[in-house]
């Protein structure tokens, strides 16, 4: 009965209701737009990070420590009895070693004066985690140890070109000058400036550069899925042969440690702010539901209906109104994701500035996903409660007694 | 047993700084079967009453008794069941659910007084003794003010209560569909003993009491037991 009635109620004054549904599906539609841009924006970051340091990054304790200072020697020297005691462990898919160091690159003989990030590992870890086959933009991949493949950016800056010698000039485990001639096979794009630094070269070049020769700086421990990297690296913690070792996810990692927290508070605040003004605007709408109908609220508190019952009535009323407004706003804001992931929004250089652990593409597409489109409609639902709740108590303390003073 | 009863009842309402006394102490007894008019003019107490026994309101002093229970001892939800299932109310206004059919309407009372089910042929029933056998479907907006009253009637006679009462039932009705709602009323009072109690400035429906109560000044000021003079010629 109260449902029926609460429904007709919401046709009453059909401009009115209509109003009050657009608010909330234009509401529900810029959250999901919102989150969907969000989730792209975050997940397609984070994938990149995770795939790029590994779900579960192993590292000497020492090097952790330090690593703004990239000390090569604080690496784990021969890393081959590691590599398989991680491979033996359940849920492990694949270990790559891999050492990263600082370096300046030229095209011909002369010391150079740009700076890129040398990434040294198994052609594996290149063509599957880091799929470098699928960003590259000019030549191939890596066919042996005297061939590089480079970033774009820094390829401009170094004015190569595809055949070009290019001289890589680092330093071992001890700081002795280490340079390296190497031959320019492939050009990649990986999506922003700092990334596009980038220099890969076989695992053996780099461990010659380094001068390690056994063993790796890092050890990149893939799972099956990323999110199932801290459970990874708790097994992992636990093995007897990594003792001494920093075992971390990647999200257990600066900066996706405080990145993934800000994430969930972004979409909280950014929710909870949508929630808020619509909320307003049902609240304004039942308000003037409740004014207008005080005489035939006390008519039915007379004849015996509950104040319990009044309060449903009304939020049954903003929630049958709000459930139209956030189904609509789920589809219009699901198409409005849909086209942010084709279409994507390009933020220029921003993104450029952001640090390289931060792997984040020029332009951000969206990532519509079903969680999405059901919280909007539940968030749409939220409102009407926000927005109802209040006119409703202001409803339920009408007494029976207007009945009786109520003149239309 | 009487229906109710009010035992020196007095009534303050507060205006600001001001007391305003609606009821200075009244005695009063309804008992069952009657067909009694509250008379007065405007502002002498006559809503006043009607609320008190209706258990709408509570009186500042005094006591009152629907069927020997004392109402100043129960709760609002006591309240409300007991008006549910043992008080019908008309307005002046009508006051139907403009969103609901006239059938609904009717029903609406009976699912307030707890009866869920078989509520089909009881609503038929009442929306055909008041004679709108042909309008079950219609909302109150597709009736006439006559017809409004009709089904406000039925609603509130559908649950079979203890007492109904009527805030100027006919003010909103020319003087054809008055006479005709007033007659219904009458046959009901008469054929099945509903006990109706009215408030009115209506020297129509006064002439239709059994019993007329007056009010000036939130007192009695005469209370008349009469045979009624019938109206005749209803529709």
């Amino acid at each position: 009965m109260l449902l029926s009635l609460a429904l007709r109620n919401s046709l009453r004054n059909r401009r009115r209701s209509l109003l009050t549904a657009t608010m909330v599906m234009l509401g529900v539609a810029s959250l999901t737009v919102a989150m969907s841009w969000l989730e792209g924006l975050f997940g397609s970051t984070v994938n990149m990070a995770a795939n790029l340091a590994g779900h579960v990054r192993v590292v000497d304790a020492d090097y952790a420590r330090r690593e703004q200072l990239n000390p090569l020697h604080e690496n784990i020297a021969e890393s081959a009895p590691l590599e398989a005691a991680i491979r033996a462990v359940p849920g492990v898919v694949a270990v790559y070693p891999r050492i990263s160091m600082g370096v300046t690159a030229t095209v011909g003989e002369e010391i150079g004066e740009e700076f890129g990030l040398v990434q040294g590992g198994p052609l594996a870890l290149f063509e599957g985690p880091l799929a470098l086959p699928g960003h590259l933009v000019e030549g191939r991949m890596l066919a042996s140890d005297d061939e590089v493949v480079i970033g774009k950016k820094l390829v401009e800056k170094m004015g190569g070109k595809l055949g070009d010698d290019v001289v890589l000039l680092g330093q071992t485990q001890d700081g002795s000058m280490s340079p390296a001639k190497l031959k320019l096979v492939g050009i990649v794009d990986l999506g922003n400036a700092m990334q596009n630094r980038q220099i890969f070269v076989t695992l053996e070049k780099v461990r010659y550069m380094a001068d390690i020769p056994d063993g790796a700086v890092e050890l990149a421990v893939y799972g099956a899925h990323r999110d199932d990297g801290a459970e990874l690296a708790a097994r992992l913690g636990a093995l007897p042969e990594l003792s001494g070792k920093d075992v971390k996810s990647w999200d257990q990692r600066p900066p996706f440690d405080n990145v993934m927290g800000l994430l969930s508070t972004v979409k909280a605040v950014a929710a909870s702010a949508m929630v808020f003004i619509t909320g307003l605007g049902v609240l304004n709408t039942m308000l003037m539901s409740v004014l207008e109908r005080t005489g035939e609220i006390g008519v039915m508190r007379a004849m015996g209906l509950r104040r319990m019952q009044v309060i449903w009535l009304f939020v049954l009323e903003a929630l049958g109104i709000s459930a139209i407004g956030g189904v609509l706003g789920a589809v219009l804001g699901g198409l409005g994701g849909y086209w942010l992931q084709v279409h994507g929004v390009n933020l220029g250089s921003v993104v450029d500035k952001l640090p390289a652990t931060i792997p984040m593409n020029s332009t951000i597409y969206g990532q519509v996903t079903p969680e999405i489109l059901v919280s909007a409609v539940l968030l749409g639902l939220a409102m009407a409660v926000v927005g109802g709740l209040v006119p409703a108590y202001r409803a339920s303390r009408i007494e029976p007694i207007e009945a009786m003073r109520h003149r239309r | 047993m009487s229906l109710c009863e009010l035992r020196n009842v007095k009534k303050i309402y507060p205006m600001g700084d001001l007391e305003v006394q609606a009821l200075r102490g009244v005695d009063l007894t309804i008992e069952k079967g009657e067909f009694t008019v509250i008379a007065g003019p405007s502002g002498s107490g006559k809503s006043t009453v009607l609320n008190l026994i209706g258990c709408l309101d509570r009186p500042t002093s005094g006591e009152v008794l629907l069927e020997d229970r004392p109402v100043a001892k129960m709760g609002d939800t006591e309240l409300g069941a007991l008006r549910a299932a043992r008080i019908g109310f008309i307005f002046q206004s009508f006051n139907l659910i403009p969103v609901l059919t006239a059938f609904e309407n009717v029903e609406l009372a009976l699912r307030l007084a707890g009866h869920h089910t078989d509520n089909k042929a009881r609503v038929e029933k009442a929306l055909r003794d008041v004679g709108l056998g042909e309008h079950f479907h219609r909302r109150p907006a597709q009736l006439s003010g006559g017809q409004q009253q009709r089904v406000a009637i039925a609603r509130a006679l559908v649950k079979s209560p203890a007492l109904v009462i009527a805030d100027e039932p006919t003010a909103n009705l020319d003087s054809h569909n008055g006479k005709a709602i007033l007659q219904l009323m009458r046959e009901m009072n008469e054929r099945d003993g509903v006990t109706f109690l009215f408030s009115t400035h209506d020297a129509m429906v006064m002439e239709q009491a059994k019993r007329v109560v007056r009010l000036v000044d939130g007192a009695i000021v005469d209370d008349t037991r009469r045979a009624p003079v019938y109206a005749g010629g209803a529709s």
